[in-house]
This record gives structure tokens, C-alpha cells and sequence, in this order.
């Protein structure tokens, strides 16, 4: 018997749950994936279009200070425009979370900026601010308490069960 | 010959006035010499004649069809006075000797339909002792569903219904698997990405509820009555938490 993977009826009524650890961890590690590797395109494109407007030899690893602070905008950006217009980044997306406000609206543009730019608090301590996460009762980390927002299981789970269903069926 | 007078009593006194001749013809008894001769003579004459007649005999021997086929009917009606004679007859007792059967077959019930006013009856009808007295059974079966559902306006119909109660009892489940949608699904979404971030979802759920019951277990928390959603997404009713066992 084969081990399934998926657990369509569990899936739907767990919608609008407060997200765990795993599946958030996972969107922070896709989003900053898809980040670095949107940020490595676009600096290539950078440098080719440099080099050939100037004729110069450019070189991005030349200049780490720039470097380092145009990731940082292109971070904060990347983050905070998706999560301010749809309440999610492209990771959280693809693992079916969504940030909320706190009493379960839709978060509101100044609360995702909010949301990004103290998002490195929870690293300070060795990731202590994360640790909500895991026991505080709502799940919530330390930049979710000070944009005053939540994590919440948000994908299309019907639809889910119903390609499940007609895959066993089919 | 004369057969009788214009007015005449029982007595058989005559009138002054008139008498009648064979041709039917009338006499005037009017003043002047042969007006006065003619009156002596009849006062002398007519009533020792009229006292000597047998009534009766003259009466058997009078064609009564010939007199009344003579006589103008509509002029009788004329000088008859309706509303007296309407008011001498006892209508009870007219309508107990009238056949109200044989009544209804000479009556034309569509005239008389087209006569009545329905606003007027309906006005008077008491509907619920009407529709006490109904078969609706029987009304139904003459009834023509074709023609009242041309008449009905569906969208109108439509609109007011809740589609999402109709569709929650939908079973979706017996839908999918006794008919082909499950394949067009199957065709139409499936798929090596789709199954993937499904598998991932799904498994991301899991693994957060592995995690959160470890992480009771260790700290020996109880985290009955914590919530399970923001209030907006999730109702206060008690309900599967991630740490908790799935009910799938």
C-alpha cells in the first residue's frame, strides 16, 4: 500500500488555521530562493546592460557593499509589494499560507511593510523571535506581533480534494 | 243582432253608454232625437232581453280560441298594472311550485355568465370556506404545466434562490466518482506541478501538527480552549487544531 501523500478532507477544514512552523519555514526558504535567484538575474541583466551601454568592465562582485544594500531593497521589495496587494509572497503561495491581520482581515499595505522590515528582529538572539512560532498561542513571531498580523493555511483545498478525487477515480 | 253590451253587470243591467253589433262595430248613444230613441228603446227593450238569457247556455256555445285570438294581447299588458300584480304574488310559494331543474335546462348559463360582474362575486366569496370545499387534487390534474411554466419567469425564480445552500448539499463526492466529471478534473488540472505543491500543502499541514504535539508533549502544555484561527476565519466552535488528530 502506498503511503498518501495528501489528506484531501483534513486539508479543507483546516483553511483559515493558524499556519505551523513547517509550512512557514518552507515559504521563507522558497521566498528567499526565488529572491536570490530573481536578484542574480537581474544583476546579470544589470551588468550586461552596463557593459554594453559603457563599454566598461563591470563587475557586480567588485562593489559588495551595493551589492549587499541593492539586496536588501530588491528583498524588501520582492516581500512587501506581494504581501501588501495579495497578502502573500510567492513562497508562502506555493505552501498555501497568507498573512492576516490579526482578527483574520486582509492585512493592510502598511502592515506588510511593517511585517518585512522588522521580519529581521526575529532573527536577532539566534532566531529567538521565531520561537512564538512554535509556543506562542496564536503562532505568531515577533514580527507578526509588532505589524499585528498572523499566518493562516489559505489555498484552495476543495479544489485540492477534488483533482485528488478524480485522480483515484480516474 | 245584439249580442251583448260594452260594459254589463252580473245583473245584466246595461250600459248607458255603448252596444255592439254583430259586425263589432259600436254605437254611439250620443245626444240628439235618434240618439234619445235609441236609449228609450234599449232601457226597454235590452233588459227584460238580457234578463231572459241563459248565460251560461250562451257561454258553452262561444268558440273561447275565436275570442281570444281576437283579443290584443300586448294592449291587455299594456293598461296592466305589472307592480301591483308583482305585489299581490307570494313569491315563496311561486318559487315552491317552480321545477328549478327544468329551470336550469332552458336557462343559457353563458349569457348569464357574461352578464355577471366577477370583481362583484369575487368580492362576496369567502376563499376559505371555498377552497374548504376543493379537491385540489382534482384541479390539478386538468391543470396544463406546460402553459404555467411558460408563464413563470425563471430567472426571477432563480435569483431569489440561495445557490450556495443548494450547492452544500450537493455530494460532491458521489458526483465526481459516478459520473465523468472525475476524468475532465483528471484531464483538465492534473498534473506533475499540481500533485507536487498538493503533496506539499498537504504534507506541510501535517508535519505543523507533528511539530506542535511534540512541542506540547515537551513543555507539557494544555492548550485546550487556545484558538484555532483568527476569529474572522474560524468560528469559536471547538475544532481540529494542527497539533491535534486530523480527521481525515
Amino acid at each position: 500500500m502506498t503511503p498518501q501523500l495528501v489528506a484531501p478532507e483534513r486539508d479543507v477544514t483546516m483553511q483559515g488555521y493558524y499556519a505551523g512552523a513547517v509550512s512557514r519555514l518552507l515559504s521563507f526558504l522558497l521566498d528567499a530562493l526565488f529572491a536570490s535567484i530573481a536578484f542574480w538575474l537581474l544583476s546579470w541583466l544589470f551588468t550586461v546592460a552596463v557593459n554594453t551601454v559603457t563599454g566598461a568592465e563591470f563587475d557586480p562582485t567588485d562593489h559588495g557593499l551595493l551589492t549587499s544594500a541593492a539586496f536588501v531593497v530588491w528583498a524588501f521589495v520582492y516581500a512587501a509589494y506581494p504581501l501588501a496587494v495579495g497578502g502573500r509572497t510567492l513562497g508562502m503561495a506555493i505552501v498555501g499560507v497568507a498573512a492576516v491581520q490579526a482578527d483574520g482581515a486582509p492585512i493592510r499595505p502598511r502592515q506588510a511593510v511593517v511585517r518585512v522590515l522588522t521580519f529581521p528582529l526575529s532573527f536577532l538572539l539566534f532566531g529567538l523571535g521565531f520561537v512564538g512560532i512554535l509556543l506562542q498561542r496564536e503562532h505568531r513571531a515577533l514580527h507578526d506581533l509588532i505589524a499585528g498580523t498572523a499566518v493562516v493555511y489559505a489555498w484552495n483545498a476543495r479544489a485540492a480534494r477534488l483533482r485528488f478525487m478524480a485522480q483515484r477515480s480516474s | 243582432m245584439v249580442i251583448g253590451a260594452c260594459v254589463r253587470d252580473r245583473a245584466g243591467a246595461a250600459s248607458d253608454h255603448c252596444a255592439v253589433t254583430e259586425g263589432g262595430q259600436g254605437v254611439s248613444h250620443g245626444s240628439g232625437p235618434l240618439g234619445r230613441l235609441v236609449s228609450r228603446v234599449a232601457g226597454g227593450v235590452v233588459n227584460p232581453v238580457v234578463g231572459a238569457l241563459d248565460v251560461d247556455d250562451i257561454a258553452e256555445r262561444v268558440d273561447v280560441n275565436v275570442v281570444v285570438d281576437r283579443v290584443d294581447v300586448n294592449a291587455v299588458l299594456d293598461r296592466v298594472a305589472v307592480d301591483r300584480l308583482l305585489d299581490r304574488v307570494d313569491v315563496d310559494q311561486l318559487l315552491d311550485r317552480v321545477g328549478v331543474d327544468r329551470l336550469l335546462d332552458r336557462i343559457d348559463a353563458n349569457r348569464l355568465i357574461e352578464r355577471v360582474d366577477p370583481n362583484v362575486l369575487i368580492d362576496r366569496v369567502d376563499p376559505d370556506a371555498l377552497l374548504a370545499r376543493i379537491d385540489l387534487l382534482r384541479v390539478l390534474e386538468r391543470v396544463d404545466l406546460n402553459r404555467v411554466i411558460d408563464l413563470v419567469d425563471v430567472n426571477r425564480i432563480i435569483s431569489r434562490v440561495d445557490v450556495n445552500a443548494v450547492v452544500d448539499r450537493v455530494d460532491v463526492d458521489a458526483l465526481v466518482e459516478q459520473t465523468e466529471l472525475g476524468a475532465i478534473i483528471a484531464r483538465s488540472t492534473s498534473g506533475a506541478l499540481s500533485a507536487f505543491v498538493d503533496a506539499l500543502r498537504s504534507q506541510g499541514v501535517g508535519l505543523d501538527g507533528f511539530i506542535a504535539r511534540w512541542v506540547r508533549r515537551i513543555f507539557r502544555r494544555r492548550t485546550e480552549g487556545w484558538p484555532e484561527g483568527p476569529p474572522l476565519l474560524v468560528p469559536a466552535e471547538p475544532a481540529a487544531a494542527p497539533g491535534s488528530e486530523p480527521t481525515s
